[in-house]
């Protein structure tokens, strides 16, 4: 064959470029990402910043705008209307963030496996079945109902649209060429997903099967000494005074004994948000500080990622100016301040999401049973587009209470390990499938210029329910656990709960004139830390949650006793190590390890947790011996439970705390899955036993101080193993932990720190881990990451018209219609 | 006369890769060598060199007039993130091979396209 060779050349060289042009595994398409021409090396973002004066013509503008970046390529955005400046917000959002936009509200909708493939198909389903996108979809209706929130969202989407066209392939950000995709265009449902995926992360914790499991199996004494209920509150959020004399209580308890009895659930794993999202703020009034004015603070805990969920921009338009951070994806400011009034928020940690068994009437699903008659399901088919393989789809049945996230079509993480032969059916109730404008409360807070003004925002905010901290320039000071609640019996939810009548359904919401609240009180302090909202016993529902007490008990110890209160004595407080919980139970674990006699490595050991001065600094031995410790008590203690209850979450740290307290030997201490008795004493040693030649390896490496122990990190949001360095910014040896005022655990903690001081001028410092540009390789990728590590703030500029000529201003951006 | 014709042959692809590349995909690479090796009467060993050459040299001088981003830190990154443990000069050379096998192959794809067509005794 005389053209045999040709062929052959010619298809190798086909085969060839097609090869380089594609993604092999998790290998990038290397012709692509490498070539000078159109690779990594042509992101227009990478240019630096271009100091000086440029002009962009921008369609969909009606009038110019000016842009201001300073040191830290912050924008000072100035519009002469809300539509330009929502506008030029969603153009910067996409021109510095666009990749993250995408992929996290690809996550929320269910399409990571269109980007990676098949091993995201789980998670995907998941999001898609908890009804992630449906609930956007009646949030987006509810949204575009309101006047403010329409033509936002409409501008800003314009804007991300307006950013998008600009771009050719080669101008596409690093992580597209690497994952090998394209952007699509951004719509106000795009959004709606971004709300959502906040929602998901702030209210979507859920431990009904867990919990469950443990009653199920260990019955309801064990169970109260895993998952106490919270009777005791140690300083709620509102304190007794401010809790208005209710009526009567209207929600009348409908169980019987039997609820506590419930059969064993399917043995199902589930993807969930982080628990510890929660949070830090405060604001003292003008009594406590030094200037006499209000100071407010807050620090978002959050899932330290990079890029970073924040975006830190100032909006002046002539009737407002706001600074603040936003989200990529939504436009507005929700943390932040302008010169009247300061704002932020901490998660309510309130129970929202409830979990229903359901029966159907066969096989089809298309009835199930509710008060004795049979109900039509509706169904929605989920289509999961899959890179590299073939498109699946999955039927989701909805019942009135929500869909059915659970069926033998899908059991979770561990999808085709059916444990149980049952095969039940779950529903899921989750308050965020209701309609709710999510953003508005938010424009309406960067706008406000008083208490009143405040009020009026947050009366429309639902879900995930906040406690919404405010300040004024004026003097007022106030915070409230906004949000529409179910209103509960008591223990309602804790539990999967039967779904073949509606005695366990929701009898109603808590009227928004019960919503907890609290004014100028005369401590002179308002301060919410994750922590109960109320105690129990002086609030007419049932406060079901995941609570946690430490930190807000900390932070009130230390307002309490503040005065003429400083900035600095607000960054100490935020960057405060004490570990309370170490605080109370180090002295019984001295005291009963002190009884043994041990080797001389491991009596340097207890020597070191003796003397520890209960701060977890990053230089801190005593901490890093001490976190050992207890987690290996932990597991001795609870893990046969744990494994006879087979799904059961590991309790909280304060709950084994608090019991040993009480009782050093309760009844979780020993082992059942012994025949032998074992002692708190005998558990400890071990435990201690089993650390030493952990902290001797440790100690080898040098790892033995808690900063690099802890390895606390930022990975980037496709560094799943969190050890890309390329991409990544790891081993940052920082102090604090769970627990901890300075709640930086490994790559959780605070996303955000601010410190506003409402004096004339307002005066502001922040940092967050991160930068402004989320280009890998631009200067600004990770400007904040160090700072933060060391506990630093940077002052923010709130920049003012007549500083248009400042020399802070590194680069102007003015757009033109 | 040989080296003359090498030379137009480098030139010239170098001016067509760096057009072709400018409106269109990168892979458009492929273009100049297979051309410039199928109008050339050059044996198939120095079609395959001198294409793999040319797609080397257009790719180091379009490095070299990005140096400024080469030298910052995005090179390092990508480095890092292929198993070349951030090393730029690893990645220069790597990225150079790329080029030059698609150049080679096209140098060599025009050498028998030209024989199959006749065009050469």
């Amino acid at each position: 064959m005389k053209h045999l060779g040709t062929i052959l050349s010619g298809i190798s060289l086909l085969i060839l470029i097609i090869l380089f042009n594609s993604k092999w595994g998790s290998i990038p398409p290397l012709g692509k990402l490498l070539s000078p021409t159109h690779g990594y090396l042509i992101d227009p973002e990478l240019q630096g910043i271009q100091s000086g004066f440029s002009m962009v013509e921008l369609g969909g503008l009606k009038d110019s705008v000016q842009v201001y970046f300073d040191d830290r390529m912050v924008p000072h955005i100035f519009a002469s209307n809300d539509e330009d400046a929502y506008f030029v917000q969603g153009y910067l959002h996409a021109r510095d963030r666009l990749w993250q936009m995408e992929f996290q509200t690809h996550f929320a909708a269910g399409r990571l496996s269109e980007i990676v493939g098949e091993k995201a198909l789980v998670v995907d389903r998941t999001n898609r079945r908890l009804g992630m996108v449906y609930a956007a979809e009646k949030s987006l209706e509810e949204m575009e109902k309101d006047t403010l929130t329409f033509l936002a969202m409409n501008a800003y989407t314009a804007g991300v649209n307006s950013y998008i066209g600009t771009l050719e392939e080669k101008d596409l950000p690093l992580e597209y060429k690497i994952l090998d995709y394209q952007p699509e265009p951004w719509s106000n449902l795009k959004s709606a997903l971004l709300s959502k995926y906040m929602a998901k992360d702030l209210a979507g914790y859920d431990d009904d099967f867990e919990r469950t499991a443990v009653i199920a199996t260990m019955g309801k004494e064990i169970f109260d000494l895993m998952y106490p209920n919270r009777e005791d509150s140690l300083d709620p959020i509102i304190p007794k005074a401010f809790i208005p004399p209710f009526g009567k209580l209207t929600i009348q308890a409908v169980h019987d004994s039997s609820y506590f009895h419930p059969p064993m659930p399917d043995l199902i794993e589930r993807e969930k948000p982080d628990k510890a999202n929660g949070s830090n703020n405060w604001a003292l009034a003008g009594s406590k500080t030094m200037t006499g004015r209000p100071i407010l603070c807050n620090d978002p805990h959050l899932k330290l990622r990079l890029p970073s969920i924040w975006y830190e921009i100032q909006i002046t338009t002539p009737e407002y100016s706001c600074y603040g951070v936003s989200i990529p994806g939504a436009p507005g400011i929700l943390i932040g301040f302008n010169e009247y009034v300061a704002f932020g928020s901490t998660n309510a940690m309130r129970d929202v999401m409830d979990y229903y068994e359901i029966t159907f009437r066969d096989k089809s699903k298309s009835q199930y049973l509710y008060n004795g008659r049979w109900e039509s399901t509706s169904s929605r088919i989920e289509t999961y587009v899959i890179r590299d393989a073939k498109t699946q789809a999955d039927t989701v049945f909805y019942t009135h209470f929500g869909p059915v996230v659970y069926d033998e079509n899908f059991r979770g993480l561990k999808n085709d390990h059916l444990r149980s032969n049952a095969g039940k059916f779950y529903a899921v109730r989750w308050k965020a499938h209701d309609p709710s404008n999510d953003i508005v409360s938010f424009l309406l807070l960067d706008r406000a210029k008083n208490y009143d003004d405040y009020r009026k925002a947050i009366a429309r905010f639902s879900c995930p329910g906040q406690n919404l901290i405010f300040a004024s320039a004026s003097g007022d000071i106030a915070i409230t656990q906004q949000g529409v609640f179910p209103a509960k019996w008591r223990y309602q939810g804790e539990f999967i709960m039967e779904g073949k009548d509606s005695l366990y359904e929701w009898q109603g919401m808590i009227p928004q004139d019960q919503v907890l609240t609290m004014k100028n009180p005369e401590r002179g302090f308002v301060s919410s830390a994750n922590q109960l909202p109320a105690d129990p016993k002086e609030y007419p529902y049932f406060l079901g949650g995941d609570y946690v007490y430490e930190r807000g008990y900390r932070i009130n110890q230390i307002l309490r006793k503040l005065q003429k209160a400083t900035v600095q004595d607000m960054i100490d407080l935020q960057n405060d190590n004490f570990n309370i919980r170490a605080h109370q139970i180090r002295g019984l674990l001295i005291e009963t390890l002190k009884k043994r006699n041990f080797t001389n490595e491991a009596d340097s050991y207890f020597h070191i947790l003796e003397r520890w001065n209960l701060y977890n600094d990053s230089a801190s031995e005593g901490a890093t011996v001490y976190s050992l410790l207890m987690d290996s008590l932990e597991q001795r203690i609870w893990g046969d439970e744990l494994k006879k209850s087979q799904i059961g979450s590991m309790p909280e740290h304060s709950t084994l705390i608090q019991n040993l307290l009480r009782n050093i030997n309760f009844a979780c201490v020993d082992n059942v899955l012994t025949p032998q008795v074992e002692t708190f004493d005998e558990q400890l040693s071990a435990a201690f036993l089993s650390i030493v030649p952990v902290l001797d390896e440790l100690k080898k490496v040098g790892r033995l101080t808690w900063g690099k122990y802890k390895q606390t990190c930022v990975p980037h949001l496709m560094d799943i193993k969190q050890n890309m360095s390329s991409l990544s910014r790891l081993d940052l040896n920082v102090g604090g932990g769970d627990g901890i005022v300075n709640a930086t655990k490994k790559s959780h903690g605070p996303s955000w720190k601010m410190i506003v001081s409402l004096t004339s001028p307002v005066e502001a410092w922040g940092v967050y881990p991160g930068g402004q540009s989320g280009h890998p390789g631009n200067p600004y990728y990770d400007t904040g990451v160090g700072p933060w590590s060391e506990g630093k703030y940077f002052k923010l500029w709130f920049m003012k018209p007549f500083e248009k000529g400042s020399d802070k201003i590194i680069q102007t951006l003015v757009f033109k219609p | 006369m040989n080296i003359i014709k090498y030379l137009i042959f480098i030139i010239g692809t170098l001016v067509v890769s760096a057009l072709l590349t400018y409106i269109g995909p990168w892979w458009l690479i492929f273009v100049g060598p297979l051309l410039f090796a199928f109008f050339f009467k050059i044996s198939y060993g120095k079609s395959f060199l001198v294409g793999a050459f040319s797609i080397m040299l257009f790719w180091a001088i379009m490095l070299l007039i990005r140096s400024d981003v080469f030298v910052g830190s995005i090179t390092e990154k990508i480095a890092l993130l292929l198993p070349l443990r951030g090393s730029r000069v690893a990645l220069s050379l790597v990225t150079l091979v790329v080029g030059g096998v698609i150049g080679g192959l096209a140098g060599l794809n025009g050498r028998s396209w030209r024989r199959s067509f006749g065009l050469t005794q």
